[in-house]
């Protein structure tokens, strides 16, 4: 069991969260011009980091927003959150 | 028009007032009621909107709070903080139907959506010297006097069920909120969690 912290509820336990998958990749700003296997490479291709990983989760057993998290994969600890459209602190996001 | 069927409590057939679990000598420590005949909407909107928020005071009296996990009561409604832009609003002294038009009709020049829920939802009071500690039995919230105030409200997890809690008045009674097909779920677990502090069940509230 491990905290996040919500920002707008504050700390809350994780089983009121549900995860909501990876947050490092970006949608393609025209998705009609992709090749097949740039399109397979951001629907299906995922780092596996044993580390600082940015995440969506939501809020569901709460507020029910959505929420961006910065986890270490391998401790659990929640190192930053975000409300969507605030930058995610030390998250090294890429496109 | 035919005659509406009248609401009736999904605690209907559990619901038996007396004292019951391991009662101490200075009784019960729980009591549990259930709050019936409420009028309940669900209030959708722009939360960071003056204008938006004026009209729902106007309506209501009461204003629609944007600090998260807090809420406003005047003249017998609250309104309860959901989301940044969702509400509960729970009337004592309205008719459902009655309220719903009369907000709607306010804010039909905004964006949003009044829904009601008053069927939707049961709500039940927990109050008594143990009825924090009973609570934290099943739900994560720190339910501390410092962390949950008086007119404080939090949506949380209580025994697997999604519930809002709210901290009324002084503090000393919380209401908990859960949807209908929850309801007698919930019940069995706040009737058996409390059986270690001794607990009521009172006459239901009407309001």
């Amino acid at each position: 069991m491990f905290n996040i912290r919500c920002p707008w509820c504050g700390d809350r336990p994780e089983i009121e969260f549900s995860y909501g998958g990876d947050a490092s990749r970006s949608r393609p700003d025209a998705p009609e011009t992709l090749s097949d296997d740039a399109w397979h490479d951001y629907v299906f291709i995922r780092d596996n980091p044993a580390g600082p990983h940015a995440e969506y989760w939501q809020h569901t057993g709460g507020c029910r927003q959505w929420l961006r998290a910065l986890r270490n994969t391998t401790t659990h600890e929640i190192l930053a959150t975000a409300a969507p459209g605030e930058p995610l602190p030390l998250s090294g996001e890429r496109k | 028009m035919p005659e509406m069927p009248q609401r009736c409590s999904a605690l209907f057939d559990a619901y038996q007032t007396g004292t019951f679990g391991a009662v101490p000598e200075d009784g019960p420590g729980i009591q549990l009621a259930e709050r019936r005949g409420l009028a309940i909407i669900h209030l959708a909107g722009p939360g960071g909107d003056e204008n938006f928020r004026t009209a729902v005071k106007g309506c209501l009296g009461c204003e629609a709070p944007v600090i998260p996990n807090t809420t406003a009561t005047a003249d017998g409604r609250c309104l309860l903080w959901l989301a940044p832009t969702r509400w509960l609003l729970v009337s004592a002294r309205d008719a459902p139907g009655d309220l719903e038009r009369d907000l709607s009709a306010a804010l039909a020049s905004h964006s949003g959506a009044v829904t009601d829920v008053s069927s939707g939802r049961t709500v039940i009071r927990v109050t008594g010297r143990d009825a924090r500690q009973l609570l934290a039995k099943g739900c994560p919230l720190d339910f501390h006097g410092s962390r949950f105030k008086p007119e404080n409200c939090a949506q949380s997890i209580l025994g697997a069920i999604n519930v809002l809690l709210h901290a009324t008045g002084d503090g000393t009674a919380i209401d908990l909120y859960c949807a209908r097909g929850f309801a007698l779920s919930m019940w069995e677990w706040l009737t058996d969690a409390a059986g270690e502090f001794g607990y009521s069940i009172d006459v239901a509230i009407q309001g």
